[in-house]
C-alpha cells in the first residue's frame, strides 16, 4: 500500500508566499498529470493485448469493457435490500446494485480496518511506552516483542480463522496485531529520539516522572509518529485485504478471492482502483486529523 | 513584580534575598570508555552568599558544567556534600532555576506556556500563573509573541523565553550553563542587560557558568575559576553597575582580565 504523503514545498528562505502556493500547485498538476498518463497507459495496454483469460474476458480489459460489463457485475456482491433484489436471489443486475454493493462491501473493510487499527495503535503504543518508561515491562515485553515482529504476518492468517473465525473478530485482532507491531517499534523508537533537554528543563522546572512523562515524552515523540502511523495505515489496509481475501464472508478483499476464483481480471482491476481510492482518502483523512497535533513542529 | 509577590509564598522577591550555596570538598568520578577513572571535580569547596552574582569561568572540559549539574541536582556527588540554604541537594527542585546552554524551551508549548509550566506543576491557578508569565514575557521584553509557536522565534528571542520560564518559577538560586554562548555579540549584550536587570530587582543568587572572561568580568561579583576539576582562582570585582566600556578598561578590571587570562594559559606569551 503506497502512501499518499502530500511533501511540503521547499521554501527557500522567507521568499513571498506565492513560491510556496506556486509550489503546491505544481505538486497538484504532476500528481493529476500521473494519474491521467495511468489510465492513458491502461487502455493503450488493453488495445495492445488480444489475450483472453476465459471467452469474453480479456487479460487487460479497456475502461470500456469496465463501463460496459464490470460496474454493472458489482452488483453479484449486493446481499439485497433496499429496494434491489439480490443478483443470488434471481434478481437483475443494476447499476444502483452495484453502488449499493460497493458500499456495502467498503463498509465491512472499513469498519473491521478501523477497528483492527484503534486497537492495534493502542495496544503498541500503551506497550512501547510502559517498555520505555519501566524496567519491569522492559523484561516481559521486550522478548515476546522481539519473537513477533519477525513473523511472516499474512502466513498466520490461517491461524487466526481457527482461533478466532472468518468473521469480523478473526479480522480485526489481525489487524491489530499488523498494525500493534509497527506502533510498538515506532513509538519505542521516537521515545528514544525525545532530546534529553526537554526531560531535563521539565525535571528542573518540579515535574516528576509521570508528569515528565505525559507533558514532554508523549507530546514530543508527535512528529516521529506521524511516518508510523501512515506505515501502520498502509500495513492495516494489506492484512485487512489479506485477511478477507483468504477466509472472510464480506469485504473488498472478498470480492477480490471470488473474482479471482473465476479469473474475473475485471473485476480484480475494479476493486483495485476502489481500493486505492478509499486508501489514499483514508491517508488523507488520517493526515488532516494529526495536523493540529504537530502544528508546532519546526519547519525544515 | 505585582504578579510575583501575589502567586507564591517562597519566592525571592518576598524574601528579597537569594539562597545560600554551599559545596564542601565535592569529587565526582566518571570512567572514560576503557575504565580508567578521573575526577570531573576534585575536592571542590565554595560558599557563596545569598545574593552574589557569581561567574564559574573555566576552560572546556575543566569540570564548570559539572559543577551546575550537581547543584541543580541532576547528578550525584561521589563524595563531598552540596546544600542550598542548609538543605542537602539530592534532586532538581524549584528552588533552583537552570538555564541551559542549549534550546530548552518545549517546542509543542506556546510561549506563555513554557513560561507559566513551572507554576503549572506547583499547582498555581490558571489566571495567576497566566498573569505572572505574562509578567515576565513583558520583562524580557517578548509579550507580543506570548501566543507564538516557540518555532517562529529566534535564537535570541529562545533564550529570553528560558530566562523568563525560569524567573517565573521562582528560584532562589539561579543557575546558567553558558547560557549565551550560541547568540551573536549584540544579542548577548542585551540578554545580560535582561538578566542584570531581574537580578538586581529579584536579589537572587546566581551561579554563571562561561568560559568567556568578558562576560564574567562584565556580570559578575566574585568571579571562580576552575582548572581540571579543582578551583584554580576565586576573587571579588568590586567594580559598580552598569559595567560600561570604560568600566571594563579601568585599571582594576584590566588587572583581572590579564590574571584570568593567565589562569587559562592565555596570554603568557606576551610577556
Amino acid at each position: 500500500m503506497s502512501q499518499a504523503v502530500v511533501p511540503r514545498p521547499v521554501r527557500v528562505g522567507h521568499g513571498p508566499a506565492a513560491v510556496v502556493d506556486r509550489g503546491r500547485r505544481l505538486y497538484r498538476i504532476g500528481a493529476i498529470s500521473v494519474v491521467v498518463a495511468m489510465i492513458v497507459v491502461w487502455e493503450v495496454a488493453s488495445l495492445l493485448s488480444d489475450g483472453e483469460v476465459k471467452p469474453g474476458h480479456p487479460f487487460v480489459p479497456g475502461w470500456e469493457f469496465i463501463g460496459a460489463h464490470t460496474l454493472v457485475g458489482l452488483s453479484d456482491y449486493w446481499p439485497g435490500g433496499l429496494g434491489v433484489e439480490a443478483v443470488a436471489d434471481g434478481g437483475p443486475r443494476t447499476l444502483l446494485g452495484s453502488v449499493y454493493a460497493m458500499l456495502y462491501q467498503s463498509a465491512e473493510t472499513l469498519w473491521r480496518l478501523a477497528a483492527g487499527l484503534a486497537l492495534g495503535a493502542l495496544v503498541g503504543s500503551v506497550v512501547a511506552l510502559a517498555v520505555s518508561a519501566s524496567t519491569w515491562a522492559r523484561r516481559i515485553f521486550s522478548l515476546p516483542a522481539q519473537i513477533i515482529r519477525p513473523f511472516p504476518l499474512l502466513a498466520i492468517i490461517p491461524l487466526f480463522q481457527l482461533w478466532f473465525g472468518t468473521e469480523t473478530i478473526g479480522a480485526v485482532l489481525f489487524i491489530a496485531l499488523a498494525v500493534g507491531i509497527i506502533f510498538f517499534t515506532g513509538v519505542l523508537n521516537a521515545v528514544g529520539n525525545v532530546p534529553g533537554i526537554y526531560v531535563q528543563n521539565a525535571r528542573v522546572l518540579g515535574a516528576g516522572p509521570v508528569r515528565t512523562y505525559l507533558n514532554v515524552v508523549v507530546p514530543g515523540i508527535f512528529p516521529e509518529l506521524q511516518s508510523t502511523i501512515m506505515m501502520a495505515l498502509g500495513a492495516a489496509w494489506t492484512s485487512a485485504l489479506g485477511a478477507e481475501f483468504i477466509g472472510a464472508q464480506t469485504g473488498l478483499g472478498k470480492i477480490l478471492a471470488v473474482a479471482k476464483y473465476f479469473s474475473y481480471i475485471d473485476r480484480m482491476f475494479l476493486i483495485g482502483v476502489v481500493v486505492v481510492i478509499l486508501a489514499s482518502a483514508t491517508f488523507a483523512l488520517v493526515q488532516f486529523l494529526s495536523k493540529p497535533l504537530i502544528a508546532w513542529k519546526p519547519d525544515r | 513584580m505585582t504578579a510575583l509577590a501575589t502567586h507564591s509564598g517562597s519566592t525571592a522577591a518576598d524574601t528579597g534575598i537569594g539562597a545560600e550555596l554551599v559545596v564542601e570538598d565535592v569529587v565526582k568520578t566518571y570512567r572514560r570508555s576503557g575504565g580508567t577513572p578521573f575526577n570531573a571535580l576534585d575536592h571542590v569547596s565554595m560558599r557563596i552568599d545569598p545574593g552574589q552574582f557569581v561567574c564559574i569561568v573555566g576552560p572546556s572540559g575543566c569540570g564548570k558544567s559539572t559543577l551546575l549539574q550537581l547543584v541543580t541536582g541532576l547528578g550525584r556527588p561521589t563524595s563531598g556534600t552540596i546544600t542550598c540554604d542548609g538543605e542537602p541537594i539530592k534532586a532538581p527542585g524549584p528552588e533552583r532555576g537552570l538555564v541551559f546552554q542549549k534550546d530548552s524551551v518545549f517546542p509543542w508549548m506556546r510561549v506563555i506556556d513554557n513560561v507559566a509550566y513551572g507554576l503549572k506543576i506547583r499547582g498555581v491557578k490558571k489566571q495567576e500563573r497566566l498573569a505572572i508569565a505574562e509578567n515576565y514575557l513583558d520583562e524580557v521584553g517578548l509579550a507580543h509573541v506570548a501566543k507564538a509557536w516557540p518555532k517562529e522565534l529566534s535564537g535570541g528571542m529562545l533564550k529570553r523565553v528560558a530566562v523568563a520560564t525560569t524567573f517565573a518559577n521562582a528560584p532562589k538560586l539561579l543557575l546558567m550553563d553558558e547560557p549565551f554562548a550560541s547568540v551573536d555579540y549584540v544579542t548577548r549584550q542585551k540578554l545580560h542587560r535582561t538578566v542584570l536587570a531581574l537580578w538586581a530587582e529579584h536579589r537572587l543568587t546566581v551561579m554563571f557558568v562561561t568560559h568567556d572572561v568578558d562576560e564574567a568580568l562584565t556580570l559578575a561579583d566574585r568571579i571562580i575559576v576552575i582548572k581540571a576539576g579543582e578551583v584554580a582562582d576565586d576573587r571579588m570585582v568590586a567594580a559598580g553597575r552598569p559595567r560600561t566600556v570604560e568600566h571594563l578598561a579601568s585599571p582594576e578590571m584590566v588587572e583581572h582580565k590579564e590574571r584570568l587570562l593567565h589562569l587559562l594559559g592565555i596570554g603568557d606569551e606576551d610577556h
